[in-house]
């Protein structure tokens, strides 16, 4: 085996010229997929993340139907104790309760539609980053009943600030409209330029108050020690609310949004195709080169045979010499997409000339490629298999040379 | 002649590799044309959508709306808008006028804020066709005062029905609080976002009545004969209304979002399409860079019995262009073959499953792809620019070739 290696690697350098492009075309191709692939994977992880750290966290309990039918009156009363328990499940860092309602914000001069979320300062702050996205101002505390936390967008286009005073309105339980007037306390900025035009945050307290419901939530929220292995929590927090015979159900943030969830499913798709056809465009240059490669060397290789060698091993030699070239190619490749990639992931791929665009599509300006270790690993290897597969036509013309034939041919 | 003799010649020494070459453009740029038909079978139908289903081509608001809407910031179409456009305005075809503002709605126990649009039901049926984007029940009548349509997934998330009594609340004119009853007639369709996750469709003699404004509008909905004409009608009708105090402005800057994600869009798709090319583009300079280099003496030979460099560069560009141009015949046959069936059997994304990501972005989930001079010239452009890259360096060896030192060398 190790001289028809040997063999191989001398074979490339024959005719080098050949070679550096077939390199340089295996090289573009792989390039050109793997920094598609960070960037369409930064876009879908930012959503993901906005959507796990804002607004689902991993698993959530809420009503039976809640997300069929996302109003007030779809509340429930938790049981006692139930955040303790659901703390308790293998694999739980922590849950919070939430209770949600779309409500009518007024400034002095503007008004506009705002999901208000009721939530519980301490306990949210363990589960979401709300927390740690304020810019200005203060995250609710304790006890800070009259505040209200907005996003930098929504404050913008009510044309308030800090300890503005803010009057919203609602309907209650007995559908008696109700009004209370806030004041600003924080101002939240995020990646979501949806989410921050849309959300707002009052106590969980105050939200009880509002709305007529002293005990009741929407949904609680929780945060799982992994992200990756939520089942065994859902079925653990399952257990803990069917066991009372509630109409409570437990869900991950997959079946919640199903826009997000569609969204990975497309993107996955729109990756696959663009791998086959590059890998196929590849093909053509693959088979294009080892016919070559075989067609050059027919004396070559009858005088091989002639002295002994199999057809087996002529096709292995011909397959070797091609899978060196496929790995030169995606060391060239895959190397520069690694540096890309590299530098883009830490500073960030600006996209504010489309600013409006990437919110239409619920996006931030600033996109963070990434491309996980296994992900590389499956590019490399499935480039180095598209290569080979693509030179087994080549080899099994090489195999098939006949040596008295193949040494009178000029 | 003889050069197209010779080139055709050897192209034919080589079946396989001159096949594979060919091959390798039409799988190329085939797929580029049909992949910019398809991008722009979308985009075209995000735009339409939104624009002939809600916004119209053209809105008139009095001047500073747009930038900081507000409902104090009205104008009189009665005095201020009609008189103006007598004698007719060249490029248009239809208007009305609306009164759009935010409110607090509620049926039953459920409560949403929603944005409230007052319409002229008769007049908008004739260019916005509101009869053909009910989901269930039914358009607004003339003179309907009670009724109301909401979007189809508001009302789907909040379970409205057809006959539920909605109570509305809101600002009025004068800023302060007002309360009006309607009765919901159908739900709306309309693929326009907006509209469909959060509108209240009620007449604007209604919401005239409920605001307080009676004689006033905030917004005018142009509708141009073609979208050719818009640029004409936006300045024709800034000439006659500006004076007064109004403002025009198109589609373009009426929803800058949709205009920059179709951008980016594009940006992407040249970009992916670009990688694909290169990869097609080296095929093409090893197939051509491989057939000089064999042909080191032949060239040598030729050159010695008196053939210019230029003539031999000639040789190479010709073989080169029945090549490819056999490539670009073939790819133009298959991209706009593939794109035509498709603009007649769109692709149908529902039964994949991405009917939720259709409805966000505002789309239908059966796509059509659509075939114009851009999606053709552009891959076409593409593809040619990317093969003489591929060419120059071929080239420039054969010109460089020394007869004496070519004839002496061996094979």
């Amino acid at each position: 085996m190790g001289i028809f290696i040997r063999i191989a690697w001398r074979n490339l350098w024959r005719n080098y010229s050949r070679s550096l492009i077939m390199i340089g075309g295996i090289g573009v191709g792989l390039f050109g997929l793997l920094v598609y692939y960070g960037i369409s994977n930064g876009f879908i992880n930012q959503l993901v993340e906005v959507s796990i750290e804002l607004e689902l966290g991993h698993v959530q309990v809420t009503r039976r139907g809640y997300y069929q039918h996302p109003v007030q009156s779809n509340s429930f009363t938790p049981a006692n104790s139930l955040m303790e328990r659901i703390e308790s499940v293998h694999g739980v860092r922590a849950a919070a309760g939430r209770l949600s309602a779309a409500v009518l914000v007024n400034s002095a001069e503007k008004s506009n539609r705002v999901d208000l979320v009721g939530i519980d300062p301490e306990r949210e702050g363990r589960v979401t980053s709300i927390r740690n996205m304020i810019a200005q101002g203060e995250y609710l505390g304790p006890g800070q009943d009259g505040k209200i936390v907005i996003g930098r967008k929504l404050a913008e286009h009510l044309g308030v600030g800090l300890g503005d005073k803010l009057v919203v309105m609602t309907q209650d339980s007995e559908n008696e409209l109700q009004s209370r007037l806030f004041r600003v306390g924080g101002i939240f900025e995020t990646n979501s330029p949806l989410w921050e035009k849309t959300a707002a945050f009052i106590t969980l307290r105050s939200m009880r108050k509002l709305l007529g419901r002293p005990l009741q939530l929407t949904a609680i929220l929780v945060r799982a020690e992994r992200e990756k292995s939520l089942e065994p929590i859902v079925a653990g927090i399952d257990s803990l609310v069917t066991g009372e015979g509630s109409a409570l159900e437990v869900f991950e943030w997959k079946e919640v949004s199903p826009l997000l969830a569609q969204s990975i499913e497309m993107f996955d798709f729109f990756v696959w195709v663009f791998y086959l056809i590059i890998y196929l465009a590849m093909a053509f240059g693959v088979v294009n080169i080892m016919l070559m490669v075989v067609l050059d060397r027919t004396r070559e290789l009858g005088v091989m045979r002639a002295i002994g060698t199999t057809p087996g091993q002529v096709m292995t030699m011909v397959l070797l010499e091609a899978a060196l070239l496929g790995v030169a190619g995606i060391i060239v490749g895959g190397g520069a997409a690694w540096l890309l990639n590299g530098y883009l992931a830490a500073n960030g791929l600006d996209l504010g000339r489309w600013a409006d665009g990437m919110e239409f599509m619920g996006l931030g300006s600033v996109i963070y490629p990434r491309i996980e270790p296994l992900e590389w690993l499956v590019s490399f290897l499935s480039a180095e298999a598209a290569v080979i597969v693509s030179s087994i036509w080549p080899a099994w013309r090489s195999a098939g040379i006949e040596p008295v034939r193949a040494i009178q041919f000029e | 002649m003889i050069l197209f003799k010779l080139a055709w010649r050897n192209n034919w020494r080589h079946r396989w590799r001159s096949g594979l070459t060919a091959a390798a453009v039409v799988f190329g740029l085939s797929i580029t044309i049909w992949g910019f038909c398809f991008t722009e079978g979308s985009h075209e139908q995000i735009i339409r959508n939104s624009v002939e289903s809600f916004t119209g081509h053209v809105q008139v608001h009095r001047k500073g709306f747009h930038d900081d809407p507000s409902l104090r910031k009205v104008f009189y179409p009665d005095s201020q808008f009609v008189p103006e456009l007598e004698g007719g305005v060249p490029g248009l075809a239809n208007y009305s006028f609306r009164i759009s503002t935010f409110g607090l709605a509620s049926v039953g126990e459920t409560s949403f804020a929603a944005m409230i649009v007052g319409i002229q039901p008769e007049r908008e049926q004739e260019f916005i066709h509101w009869d053909r984007k009910i989901e269930q029940g039914r358009y607004l009548h003339p003179g309907d005062i009670n009724g109301a349509l909401v979007g189809a997934d508001l009302a789907e998330n909040l379970g409205i029905g057809i006959g539920d009594t909605v109570i509305i609340v809101t600002q009025d004119y004068y800023g302060s609080l007002c309360g009006a009853l309607r009765v919901v007639r159908g739900t709306v369709r309309s693929h326009a976002r907006e509209l469909d996750r959060g509108g209240l469709l009620i007449s604007l003699a209604s919401a005239r009545e409920m605001l307080s404004m009676q004689g006033m509008a905030n917004t005018a909905v142009v509708m141009a004969t073609g979208s050719e004409q818009v640029p004409q009608l936006i300045s024709e009708l800034d000439n006659r209304l500006g004076a007064g105090g109004l403002e025009v402005i198109g589609w373009r800057r009426i929803m800058p979002d949709i205009v920059q994600a179709v951008e980016l869009d594009n940006v992407f798709g040249i970009l992916t399409n670009l990688i694909l090319l290169l990869v097609i583009g080296f095929t093409v300079l090893n197939t051509f860079l491989m057939s000089v280099m064999e042909r080191i003496r032949e060239f040598g030979i030729m050159r010695s019995l008196g053939a210019s460099p230029g003539r031999v560069v000639g040789l190479i560009v010709v073989e080169a262009a029945l090549l490819v141009g056999l490539g670009f015949v073939l790819a133009n046959i298959v991209g706009i073959g593939a794109s035509v069936y498709n603009s007649v059997h769109p692709l149908d994304f529902s039964e994949m499953g991405g009917d939720e990501l259709s409805k966000f972005y505002g789309m239908d989930p059966r796509i059509y792809t659509r075939l114009t001079w851009q999606t053709l010239v552009y891959p076409n452009l593409f593809v040619a620019v990317v093969i003489l890259l591929a060419l120059i360096y071929p080239a420039w060896r054969a010109a460089r070739i020394s007869p004496a030192e070519a004839v002496s060398r061996r094979h």
